[in-house]
């Protein structure tokens, strides 16, 4: 059952307007949405854009605590908080807010032991595809065909399944979402805060400077990625997945929109060669069968 | 000083490795949560400690990271989320937590961490001072002991030191791994309500809280880090004035660790040479003063206890009642010379203190230092 | 010096909220190019546009009230052009 808009309305202020983020920020709708689902937060940032839209010290735009930290340190730094605050006998939402960077490559030791022990963490990665703090470098996060900064003429590699890794963590909720469909995220976000154990959601988070697309259209970037299948919408609970109810048409390939709609309105996209984008569907069906699988 | 004998009427007084002095000094503390990952010679710090939880003599959370980067980022959570928070490493361990050490140093995190000395690549597990040595600029206060007995007690000091309110900083106590981890002395121990009453419960200066946010290290220009430094150097600075009160008052109630941050061992009113030497080394120089005597030679050991900060005035009062002075170093800052050496050259001439100045370097490695080689070589230089 | 009451506190790395935290004055509404025109008459209060907005510089009070614009902060984006489905918002160059 997806939020109605007069619950979040009354939600407190997580994001206090004029910070240091580009206009059309994806990540800034994400944040905005998901942490305000949540009960008394406490938000660990590691090195990401979040860490800089932050904004400059004395200022800081998040209006709930956050403890910034070195880029593989997040669900560490959260695992302490979160321990702490149960000795305290203090109810809190630990949550870790990172991006693609530090959660699909030189954070993963970090979270892998966090998720192995369980800690009491929920997890967001907001997903640009990219090192988007740093000037748009690949990671893997990064999609096969994709021009960043360090593959110029395409990365060769497909993108990472994050959340299949973590499945593979027999963590008790994992979730997708996009910032296309803030009512979606927001009721994954505060299904997840009344969860106990580690909890990962990962956020398809446009970013218009680092892809070259109009600001305007972040949101409906955040849609076509869902509606192309680029991006499935699913929940794993307890090893079982199920299609969200945004999602669950774009299972078949038939009822998707053209790959083209959502690639051809991004700049990062515009090299790419026909073989590179038959690739990149192949890359797409095959998550898709993995998927499938986990249903 | 009150010398500490085992006998049958003191049953506080047991046999313990200084592995062992430090998880009973961490358990005496009262430490909420211990995040930490074993590491040779730690590895009986992490064992010891869960085993004492699991017994229920020692309430807290014992979290098995999967590694020490880990380690200190929980550490850092741990402390800002408003707890008690203690671990412990040793050699590339504290090299792969190395950027958090520095985190936790120039944020001003309380942690206490005991650091077993071992030496660094090529694979070798024994003793000399190039881990900690390595971090002595990261911001944290560092203590070495020279013996078990030390250990213990230096590391309960560590937590009131730590989490005092003018100084707020983490705190390294360093034990030279082998000779200390892994040998059995005698460590007389506090009961529990004596520790209760030197150490009262964590009163943290800041600590994350949803009823009055703040961000903990945000992103910060050239402005803001100067002022974070600038202060960074006035806790060291009230730390200069804090650690031998903390000690006073430790020796007052215990009766043990001379009140200083040096310990002089010799007559320094009537030495025509002085041995300046950190852990082991410094008890090993002390056993050569005998021999030295018996030679004509009277030598004197000054041993500093505390190296960050570092003991300037202590050292240089010291230094000027004598002609002749070796320092003894068990690491070596490449491309210049042992980091002792370094920095006491430095106080001679910033004081104009007239001494006859050597060094060298010994124990890479774990290689035996004796008191018959110190003899020796201060035989050397007379 | 030997006295603790003398001694200065630490100075600890905290950051407190604030609206308007970009460096330098922080008023980001100096950063657009365009702006966003509200138009009451053809507004139905879905709330679209407070819902994508990055930032909440489309703000609403209370449920039932009608968005308005704080144009001290905003960027300029034209998302809410964007996902208005009633035309109630149109960009307007500065």
């Amino acid at each position: 059952m997806s939020v109605k808009i007069k619950e979040m309305l009354d939600r407190p202020e997580v994001l206090l307007r004029g910070n240091f983020a580009c206009a059309g920020c994806g990540l800034s709708i994400a944040y905005r949405t998901a942490i305000s689902a949540l009960e008394r937060p406490i938000v660990v940032i590691p090195a990401c854009c979040a860490s800089v839209i932050q904004s400059l010290h004395p200022h800081v735009t998040y209006n709930v605590p956050t403890l910034n930290i070195a880029f593989a340190a997040h669900a560490s730094a959260a695992s302490g908080i979160s321990r702490a605050k149960k000795r305290r006998g203090e109810k809190v939402t630990t949550v870790v807010w990172s991006g693609d960077g530090g959660t699909y490559d030189i954070g993963v030791a970090t979270w892998s032991g966090a998720a192995e022990r369980n800690e009491d963490i929920l997890h967001f990665c907001y997903d640009n595809g990219f090192y988007s703090n740093t000037g748009a470098q690949r990671s893997g996060a990064t999609p096969r065909g994709a021009s960043t900064t360090t593959t110029p003429t395409g990365k060769q590699e497909k993108r990472k399944s994050i959340t299949r890794i973590m499945a593979a963590h027999d963590v008790p909720y994992i979730a997708t979402a996009s910032i296309g469909y803030p009512r979606d995220l927001y009721t994954k976000a505060k299904k997840a805060g009344n969860m106990e154990g580690y909890r990962f959601i990962l956020i398809d988070a446009p970013c218009p400077t680092g892809w070259n697309s109009d600001p305007a259209i972040t949101p409906e970037l955040g849609k076509l990625s869902v509606q192309t299948g680029y991006f499935p919408l699913y929940e794993v609970e307890n090893g079982k997945l199920t299609f969200s109810k945004r999602g669950m048409k774009y299972r078949d390939p038939d009822k998707r929109l053209p790959l083209e709609e959502y690639l051809d309105r991004q700049g990062r996209f515009k090299k790419m060669t026909l073989v590179q984008i038959e690739e990149l569907k192949k890359d797409l069906q095959f998550e898709w069968d993995m998927l499938l699988r986990m249903e | 000083m009150r010398k500490v004998v085992q006998t049958m009427k003191n049953p506080n007084v047991q046999l313990l490795t200084g592995n062992a002095a430090v998880a009973t000094a961490a358990k005496l503390a009262r430490p909420k949560v211990i995040p930490a990952y074993p590491i040779t010679p730690q590895t009986l710090i992490v064992e010891t400690i869960s085993g004492m939880i699991a017994r229920g003599e020692f309430d807290c959370d014992f979290v098995n990271v999967e590694s020490e980067h880990s380690a200190m980022g929980a550490a850092i959570g741990a402390s800002l989320g408003g707890v008690r928070t203690f671990t412990a490493t040793s050699a590339h361990g504290l090299l792969y937590m190395g950027e958090l050490v520095w985190w936790a140093g120039v944020t001003r995190v309380p942690i206490v961490m005991p650091v077993v000395n071992r030496s660094l690549n090529p694979w070798n597990i024994w003793p000399d001072h190039q881990d900690s040595m390595t971090f002595r600029d990261a911001g944290w206060i560092q203590f070495y002991a020279k013996n078990n007995q030390e250990v213990l007690d230096l590391t309960l000091c560590a937590f009131k030191i730590a989490e005092h309110h003018k100084v707020w900083m983490p705190v390294m106590i360093c034990l030279d791994g082998f000779i200390l981890s892994h040998t059995s002395a005698q460590v007389e121990i506090p009961t529990q309500e004596e520790v209760d009453e030197f150490l009262p419960p964590f009163k943290p200066l800041a600590m994350l809280d949803p009823d009055d946010p703040f961000a903990h290290g945000s992103l910060t220009d050239s402005k803001g880090i100067w002022e974070q430094r600038m202060s960074l150097i006035d806790g060291f600075n009230n730390a200069r004035v804090i650690i031998p009160k903390v000690f006073h008052e430790y020796y007052e109630k215990f009766g043990r660790l001379s009140k200083e941050m040096i310990e002089i061992v010799g007559d320094i009113n009537d030495a025509n040479v002085a041995i300046v030497a950190i852990g082991t080394l410094g008890e090993e120089a002390e056993q050569s003063l005998e021999v030295l005597n018996k030679r004509g030679i009277k030598a004197v050991v000054i041993r500093p206890r505390v190296i960050r900060p570092f003991p300037k005035k202590e050292l240089i009062a010291a230094l000027r009642k004598v002609p002749k002075l070796l320092v003894i170093d068990r690491a070596v800052s490449f491309g210049n010379a042992g980091q002792l050496a370094i920095e006491i050259q430095a106080e001679l001439y910033a004081n104009k203190v007239d001494i006859e100045f050597h060094q060298i370097i010994r124990g890479l490695g774990g290689m035996d230092v004796t008191y018959m080689d110190i003899a020796s070589e201060v035989g050397k230089i007379m | 010096m030997d006295n603790e009451s003398e001694m200065k506190d630490p100075v600890l790395p905290l950051g407190r909220p604030t609206v308007g935290s970009a460096p330098g004055p922080g008023t980001t509404g100096d950063w657009r190019t365009s702006k966003p025109i509200f138009f009451e008459e053809q507004c139905t209060k879905c709330y679209q546009c407070w819902l994508y907005c990055p930032e909440g510089t489309i703000r609403v009070d209370a449920k039932g009230e009608y968005p308005y614009i704080d144009y001290v902060y905003c960027k300029g984006c034209g998302i809410c052009v964007h996902v208005c489905p009633q035309d109630a918002l149109k960009m307007e160059k500065e």
